[in-house]
């Protein structure tokens, strides 16, 4: 079986099979081999590279929580249209998203708008933290998704920028 | 003794409270936002009220509603917890306009003790040792040029009502400065409605160390020695211990003995912490007084055995303090970490959501200050403390390694939380050796980042249980918390399908 999993942007080709009692999962052409596999409720466990793991773990969709050693892991299983074109678009820099849920408290610019690069575009607020977002460019505003007021989602698009026409 | 109290405040702070209450016989009578309904603080409360919307100015901030419900539930005190209204003297007024018993200082003395400036000027007055800079609140920038100049760059500029870093600047050069006063105004008067800022001399990588007092209405003072909180990120404490490892029993007793000057002379009564910096040639100066029970309370009462909560409705009765100073001592070491509900990795921006597994840790000298449940929707619009929790061991070295384990054991799953994070501070030898100040977390972040180590292993893990979901069988525990019937032990071997 394969997968394409994701996790803190990087992405993971894994290929499972079996040989004999251990499975062996292939990632990134590196082998290991699971043994002692045991699916208990909310927790996992199996012998791999010699040493024995115990992780919980919880299932949302396409999302897999799973703790390991103290460390948490937020993987998803790969959507390529919704992860990874949004990843870079925002690279692009002229598409800005919020990078948490909140509340968008403030959107001081309008279509049309000239602003420049570090400029504040929208302040979203969760949890008592005011998060930011500032323009990574000089340009206009060319599109607004949102209303100050609403709620918004992590990743969720708020302000659009087209670059400034170089002369 | 009060008959009944409101809590006026969410989550753990009001457990912890309620439990207090519970133990002295005292009806608990909660209050509740839109957002909270189902929150867990509720069933610890007799009765509870709705005082509004989910926003905290609709709800837990307004005064109206909540004295509203006082009346409503006979409340005879209301003790405020910590943020929200605990340092607000209107609220203090409101209750003492009314009748009822504020359980905390005084209107008065929280007005005092919340102006940053005059708080210093009375502190100089007793000879408690303050960070030099301003005296008196100024406009002019050329006074603040000047004083600058007196005490040498660096400076930091900082709001007079402030806390929690808003408002703060540092300044490292005299270019800097009157931008750096113009931005502190404008973020001052947006986070605290005054835009009054003033200037003392930075000092470099300082300790954070404070010490608990308690003032009786007799004015009987007692501290209860001091908690190390230099581990911040973003100016708030993330790590709690004590003792430090930072005073000798000389420092101890003089920090002591001017936190209780402090106390005295602010007049206040009840439960208060007086905060100092402590510079690297361990002179210590008064930075400010926080006027309410802290966040990191337990760790005083594990080494103290002094139930501080307890402690503040006593004395709100108007009981007195049956112990001396004499008695009390720190017996072993406690450590507290605040689990959050933010992104480690991401700026630490907090992560409201669904939680759709638990488990909560227990054990010898663990103790969890919890306000949260397998299946509880984090609401957005709170602080995102979910839950403490605090260790006690015979010394410091166990004291850590109990702290350690016991992080291990916390499983939060559906919201990102900073449980890992803690873990690697409890891992990094800076902290083992109890070497640290409040710029740890800058300094160490190549340390306290999330290793690459494991991540094959945790992605292969991933991948196997979606093999195995992919086989039929579900979660047991689904995302809205349901959960389905146990599965037995299953070896995926076994499974029929999984032959190829």
């Amino acid at each position: 079986m394969r997968y394409r999993l994701v996790h803190l942007n990087a992405e993971y080709e894994v290929d499972i099979h079996k040989e004999q009692s251990e499975f062996v999962v292939r990632i990134r052409d590196k082998d290991y081999r699971i043994s002692e596999l045991v699916v208990q409720d909310n927790a996992i466990s199996f012998r791999t590279e010699g040493k024995r793991h115990s992780i919980y773990f919880a299932r949302d969709g396409e999302k897999i929580y799973v703790t390991l050693d103290g460390e948490y892991y937020f993987i998803e299983l790969s959507n390529r249209t919704r992860y990874g074109s949004q990843g870079e678009e925002q690279q692009k820099g002229n598409v800005i998203a919020s990078s948490m849920p909140g509340l968008l408290v403030k959107l001081p610019v309008k279509v049309g708008d000239k602003v420049k690069s570090g400029d504040t575009l929208a302040i979203v607020e969760a949890m008592k933290m005011q998060n930011e977002l500032r323009s990574p460019i000089d340009g206009e505003v060319k599109k607004i998704n949102c209303k100050e007021g609403e709620q918004v989602d992590a990743f969720q698009t708020i302000v659009e920028i087209e670059n400034a026409t170089i002369k | 003794m009060f008959k009944r109290i409101l809590i006026a405040n969410r989550g753990e702070i009001a457990i912890r409270v309620a439990k207090a209450c519970k133990e002295l016989g005292i009806i608990t009578i909660g209050i509740f936002s839109t957002a909270d309904e189902n929150s867990k603080h509720l069933r610890y409360m007799d009765e509870s009220y709705k005082v509004g919307e989910p926003p905290p100015q609709a709800s837990y901030l307004n005064i109206n509603a909540i004295m509203a419900a006082a009346k409503q539930g006979g409340a005879e005190a209301i003790h405020p917890g910590y943020g929200f209204l605990a340092e607000n003297p209107r609220f203090a007024e409101a209750c003492e306009k009314t009748g009822i018993v504020f359980i905390g200082p005084s209107s008065k003395a929280l007005s005092l003790v919340g102006d940053k400036i005059a708080s210093r000027s009375t502190v100089k007055k007793v000879g408690v040792p303050i960070i030099p800079g301003m005296q008196i609140a100024e406009r002019e920038v050329t006074s603040f040029q000047k004083i600058a100049k007196q005490v040498g760059y660096p400076v930091i500029v900082k709001a007079s009502m402030g806390g929690g870093g808003k408002g703060m600047r540092i300044v490292r050069t005299p270019k800097d400065l009157e931008t750096s006063i113009e931005a502190g105004q404008r973020e001052a008067k947006n986070a605290f409605g005054d835009e009054t800022v003033y200037l003392e001399k930075y000092i470099e990588r300082p300790r954070h160390i404070e010490f608990q007092v308690l003032r009786d209405q007799d004015g009987k003072t007692v501290h209860l020695f001091e908690r190390e909180c230099s581990i911040q990120r973003r100016h708030q404490k993330i790590v709690e211990e004590t003792p430090s490892t930072a005073l000798d029993p000389e420092l101890r007793r003089r920090m002591g003995a001017a936190a209780k000057k402090v106390i005295e002379a602010s007049e206040y009564t009840n439960a208060g912490t007086v905060e100092f910096l402590l510079d690297e040639n361990h002179n210590f100066y008064f930075l400010e007084v926080n006027a309410r029970v802290q966040v990191e309370h337990p760790i005083t009462e594990m080494v103290t055995g002094v139930d501080l909560v307890r402690q503040q409705i006593m004395i709100a009765a108007g009981a007195k303090i049956d112990f001396e100073q004499s008695d009390i001592s720190q017996r072993g070491h406690a450590i507290e970490a605040r689990i959050y509900a933010e992104d480690p990795e991401n700026n630490f921006l907090p992560c409201p959501g669904k939680i759709v597994f638990l488990n909560e840790p227990a054990g010898p000298g663990v103790r969890v200050d919890s306000g949260i449940f397998q299946a509880w929707d984090v609401p957005p619009h709170y602080d995102p403390i979910l839950s403490k929790l605090i260790v006690w061991a015979e010394n410091r070295d166990m004291a850590i390694k109990r702290m350690s384990d016991a992080l291990n054991d916390y499983i939060i799953l559906g919201i990102k939380t900073n449980l890992g994070y803690l873990k690697r501070i409890m891992g990094t030898a800076k902290f083992i050796k109890g070497e640290y100040h409040t710029h740890f977390i800058d300094e160490n972040e190549s340390k306290l980042r999330l290793r690459d180590s494991n991540i094959n292993t945790a992605i292969a893990a991933a991948s196997l249980i979606v093999m195995e979901s992919k086989q039929g069988a579900k979660s047991p525990v689904e995302s809205d918390g349901t959960r389905q019937p146990t599965t037995p032990w299953q070896e995926i071997g076994d499974w029929e399908i999984c032959r190829r």
